[in-house]
């Protein structure tokens, strides 16, 4: 429920934080998931605002400009270590379904 | 043709889905949501389009900022990137439309909006719901200690009584209620969003029980108001009405006031403490000024005017004595009395009438001044007259800064001569007093006497005052 702790992370947390291995503000982060993952994953501005703001209280993003309405962030320390964690996880489902499935079954 | 509608604000603050569709709705028929007040909502006519609306929330928004909020105004920002326009926020709840229908939708997780939601329910919602539960608790508290207790006598004795302890238990049920459906609803749909699905559709519940208790009020209200009116009490007919009406002023100047602050930049947190200030002051003023006005002017009462009166020894007596007592003074001794003053008065409620008669009395022309008093209460049942002379008998200490002067009680005594079913005299320690409690079917009264009667004057008494229908199975 809600990945409080960000012990794993959704879909729009991973790519939010992802995209914010580079700084930009909250316009940039939608488009650039959309980009990225070619409109498969649709980030709503409700939802990337209630997520910057939970990730900027667990410290995993900061704030680096206010541009009148604008803001830019940027991952912190502790963001690229949660994004790193949900990767290896990732891997690690990944290993799995290669040693159950093989490699062959991707159709 | 108008331009511009209000509609009363039912939604609850959780139920983004019926604000969606009926936002919707409404710009089909050609009305556009122009301002989302905590009361009403007010639309402008528009040409009928197809406008999708979303509902987010910000749970740091509060009904006291001055503007937009810089959280608000991101939010705002993000929105517009997406499509979105802003048309008006109602506490932390933040409404959007857009008529493109590839808009991407406002959430797109709705674990997320979820958890969003409830932070914003324990902000203002929760606490809001359970203050009101607790005014209420602690308003009705002696209506809820008779009911709890079951007793009957204590919850039907006044119809002020019945009538505010009917409307806070009506007020505790909803709030309870109100506070259970929004748990039910977050767990419903906790499991909804955990199983991969959406949130819940909020059920109508709500909305019927909010509706039910304004026509519970309004039945109350209208069965308080002719009740009074029926008994002759015009001045706490005008005492309701005058009170409802500041009430309301009370409130339109509040709200007012916190308007001003806004326009005039006023922090949120001034805002919040120079209303909550003026509220205290206004309803003070209210409540002072009422109970001036009862007391010391003659705005709300139903007493006989001044001109049927006159003054003698520096007080006031009747020029014509009423004459719809049962039994007076000069009946009871036969004494001739040169001045004498009336009063009568109709207490109780609908299901358990009481009326009081006083007569005070000159012997001769004075100085000795006195007094007959009684009160009947009329039972409609062998429960109602259980439960008052429970209320009644039991022993009432008098105290004083936590200190018992006396205790006064009733003790049994002999009813023969009193021509009733029990009698109890007025002890106070154990000094007989000479005020008597007469009980029949259907029927109790006090009495209270200058002095202990005579024998003729029991069964005078009792001829007068107990029912019809025991004198004839008793003659």
């Amino acid at each position: 429920m809600a990945r409080e702790k960000f012990q794993t992370l959704t879909e729009p947390m991973f790519y939010i934080l992802l995209t914010l291995r580079e700084e930009c503000c909250g316009t940039d982060v939608m488009a650039r998931v959309s980009a990225l993952t070619h409109g498969r994953v649709d980030l709503g501005p409700g939802t990337l605002y209630n997520l910057l703001d939970s990730f900027q209280q667990a410290e995993m993003i900061r704030e680096t400009a206010v541009e009148g309405r604008k803001r830019s962030y940027l991952i912190t320390d502790k963001g690229r270590e949660t994004l790193r964690a949900e990767y290896r996880r990732l891997l690690a489902l990944t290993e799995d379904y290669k040693t159950c499935v093989g490699e062959e079954d991707l159709s | 043709m108008k331009n511009v509608k209000y509609q009363w604000n039912t939604f609850q603050l959780y139920d983004y889905q019926r604000v969606e569709k009926h936002l919707s709705a409404m710009a089909a028929q050609g009305w556009r949501l122009e301002k989302a007040g905590s009361t009403s909502w007010k639309y402008r006519r528009a040409e009928p389009a197809k406008v999708r609306y979303a509902v987010t929330y910000s749970a740091t928004a509060s009904q006291f900022d001055p503007g937009p909020t810089e959280e608000q105004q991101s939010l705002a920002e993000l929105c517009a990137a997406a499509g979105w326009e802003k048309v008006s926020d109602c506490l932390q709840m933040q409404i959007f439309s857009t008529e493109d229908p590839a808009a991407v939708p406002l959430e797109t997780d709705e674990a997320l909006r979820l958890e969003n939601i409830h932070r914003c329910m324990r902000r203002s919602f929760i606490p809001a719901n359970i203050i009101i539960l607790l005014l209420m608790l602690f308003i009705g508290r002696d209506f809820f200690q008779s009911l709890v207790t079951w007793d009957l006598y204590g919850m039907l004795k006044s119809n002020a009584v019945l009538i505010a302890g009917t409307l806070c238990l009506a007020v505790v049920l909803l709030q309870l209620y109100t506070l259970a459906a929004y748990f039910l609803w977050r767990r419903r749909s906790r499991r909804s969003v955990e199983d991969g699905g959406p949130c819940l559709p909020v059920g109508r519940g709500c909305r019927w029980a909010n509706a039910a208790l304004w026509v519970l009020l309004s039945l109350m209200v209208a069965v308080f108001l002719l009740s009074e009116l029926s008994r002759g009490h015009r001045g706490a007919v005008l005492y309701f009405m005058v009170y409802v009406a500041l009430l309301t002023l009370v409130n339109v100047l509040i709200r007012a006031f916190s308007a001003l602050l806004r326009k005039r930049g006023v922090s949120k947190t001034s805002n919040m403490g120079w209303t909550v200030a003026a509220a205290i002051l206004l309803a003070f003023s209210l409540a002072y000024g009422l109970v001036w006005a009862r007391y010391e002017t003659g705005w709300f009462s139903d007493e006989v005017p001044t001109e049927d009166t006159y003054e003698y020894r520096g007080e006031l007596w009747d020029l014509s004595p009423r004459q719809d007592f049962p039994l007076t003074l000069a009946e009871l001794t036969g004494e001739t009395y040169g001045h004498v003053r009336r009063e009568a008065e109709d207490l109780g409620s609908v299901f358990i009438p009481r009326r009081n008669w006083r007569e005070t009395a000159l012997l001769g022309d004075g100085p000795k001044v006195c007094e007959l008093g009684y009160s009947i209460w009329e039972l409609s049942s062998p429960a109602l007259r259980r439960s008052l002379l429970d209320d009644l008998l039991e022993d009432d200490p008098v105290k004083f800064h936590g200190m018992t002067f006396f205790t006064l009680r009733y003790v049994p005594g002999n009813p023969v001569p009193w021509g009733a079913e029990a009698v109890y005299r007025r002890y106070h320690d154990d000094d007989p007093y000479d005020s008597w409690l007469l009980v029949w079917p259907g029927r109790v009264a006090a009495v209270s006497l200058d002095d202990a009667p005579t024998e003729e004057q029991k069964a005078l008494i009792s001829a007068r005052l107990a029912p019809e229908n025991w004198k004839e199975e008793t003659r």
